[in-house]
């Protein structure tokens, strides 16, 4: 899709809805970026390090990526805030010229460092090399985010587990509202870089709205929603984006975080979701497994062996062009080359998934899209419980054999 | 010129049946292929173990000759004999002048236990001198094969003997471990120049650099000024080096890149050079 430009503009995100779903509440947009224009929907892979494992920028191109994720707590280790302002930032050092979005660090602290410990200043943790205290306050995550350079960064937030409960929640979801203020007023590129915040609290609904309504009163230009990739049922998950995308303004686009198994990337843009992100398409494919319409195909299994075919008629990449399902199956987990074709070829899965639903959303087909979907993910019609209530929730109902 | 053939290394569960071996060859077809050999010799070997090991080889060679003739699938493949010996002259002469005559397209000199970084330390000049004999025994016409990881300078002199196939051990040994080929050599002049601006106390050999050096850490310019590799074109050594600390594939994915482009051109050079012998001995 040729995209035309007029006047340069001098904000940095633009988000222009082409079309909505008339059933849902999903929709299609231009979301303009200082580095590249995303098309949303989108699903963006993590290259946690500054690189998607073993596969070169220009790949990722290639496979129509537009946008990324760097993790601010490992780049602000290695190679470290210094370097990466030196360098021009993190596009130029890993030589990525379209859209980046880095995380706080937040997340990565509590769920990689045992001692990691919340207070009012800021996350307070061991280092990991040689133990000494630390401390990752809303100014110093803005401060990293700033020399990395992505054209979206996230706020610091406080962040409890879905399966906690009680005054915590609560607490932790007013400190969120703080620490945005805190970050918003220590960020120096806000030309350049967009803060999103991040609705938090719990799976109270209640608290839920409270956080959404208190970040539409800052400036900003879009939001995340938090705290709901592990722990929760998933009936409690889908309400929860369901209530805060009822919440949140449809002008501006909304990010779910963590998210990126197929299916719940499918219902929440029938939930009006437009951005996701997920370590599980790459990180799957280093354990050999293979993303099909069908579900996945673990390679390593002995049924593959002198099975000749590619993992997917139907899909386009490179891997598939060239390999057999046996050839991979010989592979897989063994020699790294293994890791590079079944990453390339679950990014294109996913890339692939993404462009049906902004195309079936443009041609007002969505429902059809998801019947579809659905079909081959579950020949049998066993659909999940909550998948049925959560499109119902948006007025779409399943063909289902009785 | 460097060539992707079928060498006996990969099939260790083979080494001692060659209906096997050929039955191996016969399923994946290559375009040429060794002769299964007893080749697990070096400068220590006894003497028994030499003799085994020809013998072995010779009998070896004979199995698999009948049954490559008699073979519909292996029709367009080259049979390659293998030549043994370890480090003795008398072995390695006696068994040459065997195989010479041999209705063979080829020949792969192995037996030097030169695999891997071992061929970058091996007694180079024994080598040359017992290549030197053992071309002089071969017909001129017939390919002459010799696997190794032999260092650049080692590589030319090999050349210079009459060598004309080796393999791509010394670009993916040195990207194991982290360092880029940055050697420079010359058609004109037949000399090597190496990189010793940097100084890194991790670079290893002379025709290196090693992207693990802290030094590197905040270099902006590529492995090598002037590389049309995908990884100079696209990446710095501070990038690398980033990479090479969080032991990300994407670093090694570089460096293989590299090196084996790199390893390309020098090919190319060493060609240009023979060709420029070639005239200068012409018009002399």
């Amino acid at each position: 899709m040729k995209l035309i430009m007029t006047a340069k503009s001098t904000k940095p995100l633009v988000f222009q809805v082409l079309a909505e779903c008339s059933t849902s509440k999903a929709r299609t947009s231009l979301l303009t970026l200082p580095h590249h224009t995303v098309e949303t929907p989108v699903f963006m892979p993590v290259g946690t390090q500054g690189t998607m494992k073993g596969i070169l920028p220009q790949q990722l191109e290639n496979l129509n990526c537009q946008i990324i994720l760097g993790n601010t707590y490992h780049l602000g280790t290695r190679p470290g805030p210094e370097l990466m302002a030196k360098v021009g930032g993190l596009h130029k050092f890993m030589n990525w010229n379209r859209a980046l979005l880095t995380d706080s660090g937040g997340f990565q602290m509590v769920s990689l460092l045992k001692l990691a410990e919340i207070t009012e200043e800021g996350v307070n943790f061991s280092s990991p090399f040689d133990g000494t205290p630390c401390m990752l306050t809303p100014e110093r995550s803005i401060e990293i985010q700033n020399a990395i350079g992505a054209d979206i960064i996230m706020q610091l937030d406080d962040v409890v587990k879905t399966t906690t409960t009680g005054p915590r929640v609560e607490e932790a979801m007013q400190r969120t509202t703080r620490w945005l203020d805190r970050c918003i007023a220590a960020h120096k590129r806000p030309d350049e870089q967009n803060i999103f915040p991040i609705v938090q609290g719990g799976l109270d609904p209640e608290l839920r709205q409270q956080s959404a309504r208190l970040h539409t009163e800052r400036e900003v230009n879009g939001y995340a929603v938090g705290g709901l990739s592990g722990g929760e049922s998933k009936d409690e998950f889908w309400r929860a984006v369901h209530l805060s995308t009822n919440i949140l303004p449809k002008d501006k686009p909304r990010y779910l975080m963590g998210v990126g198994f197929a299916l719940d990337l499918v219902v929440c843009c029938a939930l009006g979701i437009d951005m996701f992100d997920c370590v599980f398409p790459t990180r799957t494919a280093r354990f050999g497994c293979a993303l099909v319409p069908s579900g996945q195909l673990n390679l390593k299994q002995k049924a593959y062996a002198s099975d000749f075919s590619p993992i997917d008629d139907e899909c386009d990449c490179s891997t598939c062009a060239r390999y057999t399902r046996a050839f991979l199956h010989t592979i897989v987990t063994m020699e790294s080359s293994a890791c590079q074709l079944l990453t390339i070829h679950n990014l294109s899965y996913q890339m692939r998934l993404m462009r049906g639903i902004r195309e079936s959303i443009k041609e007002d087909k969505f429902p059809t899209f998801i019947q579809e979907f659905l079909n081959k993910l579950y020949p049998g019609k066993d659909y999940p419980k909550w998948v049925i209530d959560a499109l119902s929730a948006v007025n779409i109902n399943l063909n289902e054999s009785q | 010129m460097i060539f992707r053939y079928l060498s006996l290394y990969q099939f260790i569960d083979f080494v001692y049946f060659p209906n096997s071996y050929m039955d191996a060859m016969e399923s994946l077809r290559p375009d040429l292929y060794q002769t299964l050999c007893d080749s697990e010799t070096d400068a220590e070997s006894t003497a028994k173990r030499l003799q085994r090991s020809v013998k072995s080889t010779a009998s070896f060679f004979e199995y698999c000759l009948e049954r490559h003739k008699n073979s519909k699938v292996l029709e367009k493949s080259s049979i390659l004999a293998s030549l043994v010996g370890g480090f003795c002259s008398e072995r390695r002469r006696q068994l040459t002048k065997e195989m010479a005559s041999q209705p063979v397209d080829g020949f792969v000199i192995d037996g030097f236990n030169v695999s891997g970084s071992k061929g970058e330390s091996a007694k180079v000049e024994l080598v040359k001198e017992l290549v030197k004999q053992t071309i002089a025994d071969l017909p001129e016409a017939k390919l002459r094969v010799l696997p190794g990881c032999w260092s650049p300078e080692a590589l030319w002199d090999l050349v210079q003997e009459g060598v004309d196939v080796f393999d791509s051990s010394l670009p993916t040994v040195v990207a194991e471990r982290g360092s880029a080929l940055t050697f420079k050599f010359c058609p004109k002049t037949k000399s090597f120049s190496y990189n010793f601006e940097h100084g890194g106390e991790n670079d290893l050999k002379s025709y290196e650099i090693s992207l693990k050096d802290k030094t590197y850490f905040d270099r902006l310019e590529p492995i090598l000024e002037g590389c049309e590799c995908v990884a100079c074109k696209n990446h710095t050594k501070a990038y690398i080096h980033h990479l090479m600390v969080t032991k990300e594939l994407l670093g090694h994915v570089l460096l293989m890149l590299h090196n084996l482009h790199h390893y390309q051109l020098f090919f190319d050079k060493m060609r240009e050079a023979i060709r420029e012998n070639k005239e200068e001995t012409a018009e002399s």
